[in-house]
């Protein structure tokens, strides 16, 4: 016995790691495509960049990382793109990488930011940046890459949409406001209030504003659809959700400006000029879950990812303008917000 | 994820340190000396009511080693010293611990065998319970957690305080100052006979916690950076009366303390940080009496405890108070039917409740209660074996009703060698907050149902007079059923749902050798766990998790201390391994391992009854960079000067 038990210390395992196998080598391409936000886990400091690619028809992921040998940080969640320069606001690392298009190396950070979330671009030397939690937007230089000032807006903001000399930005949580702001003069001139929660922006071929508020998560409220009149500032069209537990989401427009889309629980389309909002929706959502939503402005694709159960990796979904599913494409964790770089050889 | 803390240098220190340790042990062999100094031991005697039966694996730490870790908290010692997987956020963040890959909320935390886990979340941070307030720890694991409590489907920790019958009037001070403007004191004064003891204990503790660290979320390069918004304030104080009469005892213990400090930011949110604060306090109070008269024994217990958890985080401008408690009634009968079987019941109710701004009303209750009946034979031949059968009434609901059997076998008419198995069905009921949180509280949720079952290989070998070994393996595996998660809903929050099935399985071994011989006496500890788990049930098609290691679940962990004591001189080496966590559900990034080796060699002197010690601790000698919690770094190397006097008066 005295033998079996040394055996057994003998036998007492010892432990070595070892190291996974690289990752494929695989390299960003150039050319057209969707840039798309992968916002990871809360946290968890999993947010990236996934490129796909109109030429290869293939993804390609985890690109901020591999390029740049650091996270992109934690809940990227949205982007935007002027001339050579993409602006990722990463929320909860409270800053915007400012990137390179054309091969997506880091060009400056700009930090010490208030739980940022969307970015309106002013002009190629200006933009403003919207809040979770701070009662200002922020104004950014974008030829210093640094911020130049704030703008008290007395609330917390979400959507920004820019026209003309003006932004427009929503109040989203327990909010019921649009802020109309000078962009010449840093200043808020005017107020709209619309419906229960302001979610997303767009502005139509008429230069109208379009308001998609959710009605909040206490579903007191139906959800609606406003058009407000830039030039007057004032609401022209009312657009009433059927079912008060609709929570609509992430409006968005075509290219030609006079089709809407939005997400709840699957993809809704109507035009501009619609009296209703639509019963049933254009692509029904299934078994997936449709996160977020993107337009190709060019040849009307409808672009959506699918979070999946927002703990493993996501899809990005592209259908035609027809409503046929013609790509599918595994991305990262819970894949949001994208943009589309087009060059003029796109062709529809 | 970075991976550049895995390899060799990780594998040389590891090997080295188990070096050492063997080394060390072999050199003390021959150099034993007649003039036998033993450690010092705290008698403590246990409750005859509550003991567990047959066929279930027990571990308890006991008062030396809480008493080495007097300046620590449950979490490090936990993580140091059991197979325990510990998820800690640093130095002041919050900590929970996971049994055989199970989640922090299947974790049954008890003081004194009353369930102490917060009723909102259903898990317990053990950083706020500091090791040197208790006597000893039990960590009951599977089946075994049925007797005690309810809901420990992973398993349960239970800190404990025990009276001690010697005469006279005991003071010990123990103060520790340490690196990173860390210190601790605790202080505890003793008194009483035969027949009635007070022992109070004190406790306070205070921490800056800037250690510095390498930020790797801001550069390809790691950027050297100190800890902000760290700071820790700790107050606690327990005491303790004991009244004993012939074979019938009364006691009434009383814990309250109070935590003050400041969350760490993560690397990533860094200069964004939300200086978020959090104040935790509890009361906490057990009230006991133990009786015996002839075959029979039994217990009857109340206990009251509040507990209020304040969150800020002023950027996001959150101030969220909650406050909770819950009264316990708990009675024991324990009768020997024979010279074989003793038939043991235990009725418990807990009536909890929960005002919280997060709830829809002011304030909201349950009322579990339950009534667990075990029979055990004893003293059967080589064999005995224990039945539990509990049910349980949610509110006015009863549950289908949980049970357990246990076996064991004695190998060795003449030898301490073990053969111990068990299956178990039990059951644990949804928290507070996933049936009330307001949004996405879920009341029609189902109780979550662990399956599991263990196999126990336990040997106790004396080699001589002053030489003995020890040895346990367990192989375990579990199925959890109607697992509770939070998952997005159709709405702009998440919704608390039954989302799957958990499958873990795995083996747990250790081993200690003890040698005890002249002025020489040195013990060698080494536990090794594998843990798989992973989801095997989903709420969406295409799972790619389906059969991935849970995170945040090491496969492999292991540790090892090697106690060596000569004369008044003494040492402490130890070592803990933690491999590879997984940070995404596809295992597609993890946490490399890390090892952490700590050293300490200590000067005791004893004089009539009192004892004067001065203890110098090095730990995470090897400047180890790790992280528990992605993105949370953990201190690099540190010291302490430790002091403990015991004074007989």
């Amino acid at each position: 016995m005295k033998n079996s038990l040394l055996l057994t210390l003998v036998l007492f395992l010892f432990i070595s790691c070892t190291k996974d196998p690289d990752n494929d080598n695989d390299t960003f391409l150039s050319g057209n495509g969707i840039f798309l936000l992968n916002e990871g886990n809360f946290m968890g400091g999993n947010g990236s960049i996934s490129f796909y690619s109109y030429d290869s028809l293939k993804i390609f992921n985890d690109l901020f990382a591999g390029i740049n040998g650091r996270p992109l940080g934690d809940v990227p969640n949205s982007l935007a793109m002027t001339g050579e320069r993409i602006y990722v606001v990463v929320n909860n690392s409270g800053k915007i990488e400012v990137i390179d298009k054309n091969n997506l190396e880091s060009v400056a950070t700009i930090s010490k930011l208030k739980a940022p979330r969307n970015i309106g671009i002013i002009s190629s030397s200006k933009a403003y940046v919207t809040s979770l939690y701070s009662d200002s937007i922020t104004v950014l230089d974008l030829a210093n890459n640094s911020v130049s000032g704030y703008i008290n807006i007395k609330k917390t903001s979400e959507a920004i949409a820019v026209i003309r000399n003006r932004a427009y930005v929503s109040n989203w949580v327990g909010g019921n406001k649009i802020f109309v702001l000078d962009t010449d003069n840093n200043k808020v001139i005017d107020s709209v209030e619309v419906a229960m929660e302001p979610e997303s922006l767009v502005i139509d071929k008429d230069k109208n504003l379009w308001v998609l508020c959710n009605g909040g998560w206490k579903r007191e409220y139906s959800a609606e659809l406003i058009s407000v009149n830039t030039s007057t500032n004032e609401i022209a069209r009312r657009l009433v959700f059927p079912d008060r537990n609709s929570s609509p989401s992430c409006l968005q427009i075509d290219g030609s400006g006079s089709t809407l889309y939005f997400l709840s629980s699957g993809i809704f389309k109507l035009k501009t000029d619609a009296s209703a909002i639509p019963l049933t929706p254009f692509i029904p959502q299934g078994g997936r879950y449709f996160y977020k939503l993107g337009i190709n402005p060019v040849n009307g694709d409808i672009v959506t990812t699918d979070a999946a159960d927002f703990q493993q990796n996501g899809q990005l979904l592209i259908y035609k303008n027809n409503g046929e599913l013609s790509v599918s494409a595994k991305a990262e964790i819970i894949p949001g917000m994208m943009i589309f770089r087009l060059n003029d050889d796109f062709s529809k | 994820m970075n991976n550049k803390f895995c390899g060799i240098t990780r594998k040389m220190s590891m090997l080295g340190s188990f070096t050492v340790f063997f080394s060390l042990f072999l050199s003390a062999q021959d150099a034993f000396l007649d003039d036998t100094v033993k450690i010092n031991e705290v008698i403590i005697t246990s409750h005859k009511v509550n003991r567990f039966p047959s066929g279930y694996k027990i571990i308890r730490l006991d008062t030396t080693l809480l008493n080495e870790n007097s300046h620590e908290s449950l979490s490090a010692v936990l993580a140091r010293n059991t197979g325990i997987s510990v998820k800690s956020y640093g130095l002041s963040g919050l900590s929970t611990p996971s049994f055989r890959g199970t989640g922090a909320s299947h974790t049954l935390i008890q003081w004194n065998n009353i369930a102490i886990n917060n009723p909102m979340l259903g898990q317990s941070d053990i950083s706020l319970i500091p090791a040197g307030l208790f006597d000893e720890v039990e960590i009951l694991s599977g089946g075994a957690s049925m007797i005690t409590g309810n809901g420990g489907i992973g398993g349960t920790i239970n800190v404990m305080n025990k009276p001690s019958w010697s005469e006279g009037t005991f003071i010990v001070l123990n103060p520790v100052a340490g690196s990173f403007g860390r210190y601790t004191g605790l202080a505890k004064v003793k008194t009483g006979n035969s027949h009635f003891q007070s022992v109070t204990r004190a406790y306070l503790q205070y921490g800056k916690n800037d250690f510095t660290y390498m930020n790797r979320a801001i550069s390809s390069i790691p950027v050297k950076e100190r800890m902000t918004n760290s700071e820790s304030l700790g107050r606690g104080l327990v005491q303790e009366l004991y009244f004993r009469r012939n074979r019938n005892s009364l006691s009434a213990r009383m814990w309250y303390q109070n935590s003050d400090r400041n969350l760490p930011a993560s690397m990533l949110t860094g200069t964004a940080s939300a200086n978020e604060t959090q104040f935790d306090e509890s009361l906490r109070t057990v009230l006991n009496y133990e009786g015996n008269k002839g075959w029979s024994e039994y217990f009857l217990t109340a206990s009251y405890n509040l507990a209020n958890l304040n969150y800020t985080n002023k950027l996001a401008s959150i101030y969220s108070d909650n406050r909770s408690g819950s009264l316990v009634f708990k009675a024991g009968f324990q009768h020997r039917l024979n010279n074989f079987i003793i038939a043991r019941t235990i009725l418990e109710d807990e009536n909890s409740w929960v005002s919280s701004v997060n709830y829809s009303d002011d304030r909201m209750g349950r009322n579990l209660a339950s009534l667990t009946i075990i029979t055990e034979t004893r003293s059967l031949g080589r064999i005995n074996g224990s039945l539990i059968l509990k049910e349980m009434m949610d509110q006015k609901k009863l549950l289908v009703p949980d049970f357990s059997g246990g076996l064991q076998y004695r190998l060795s008419g003449t030898q301490n060698y073990y053969i111990k198995g068990s299956y178990s069905r039990s059951t644990k009921v949804p928290t507070m907050n996933d049936l009330y949180w307001n949004p996405g509280g879920n009341p029609d949720l189902k109780n979550e149902i662990s399956n599991g079952a263990e196999l126990t290989l336990d040997m106790v070998q004396k080699i001589s007079g002053s030489f003995s070994l020890k040895f346990n393996t367990t192989l375990f595996s579990n199925a959890i059923s109607n697992l509770i998660q939070w998952v997005p809903g159709p709405f702009t929050y998440w919704t608390a749902e039954n989302a799957g099935k958990v499958n873990t399985m795995g083996a747990e071994s250790a081993f200690s050798a003890e040698y005890a011989s002249g002025r020489l006496s040195a013990k060698l500890d080494l536990n090794y766990s594998l843990t798989k788990a992973s989801r095997t049930g989903s709420l969406i098609s295409d799972d790619d998790m389906k059969g991935k290691q849970l995170i945040y679940i090491p496969v492999h962990s292991a540790n090892s201390s090697l106690h060596v004591r000569y004369s008044r001189f003494y040492s402490v080496l130890a070592s803990s391994y933690t491999g590879r966590r997984y940070t995404v559900a596809d295992n597609s990034s993890y946490l490399p391992d890390y090892i952490i080796n700590s050293i300490t060699v200590g000067y005791e002197i004893v004089k009539n009854q009192n004892k004067y010690n001065i203890g110098f601790l090095a730990d995470n000698i090897l400047n180890a960079a790790y992280e528990s919690v992605a993105w949370y770094p953990q201190p690099g190397r540190s010291f302490s000067l430790k002091i403990n006097i015991q004074l007989k008066l």
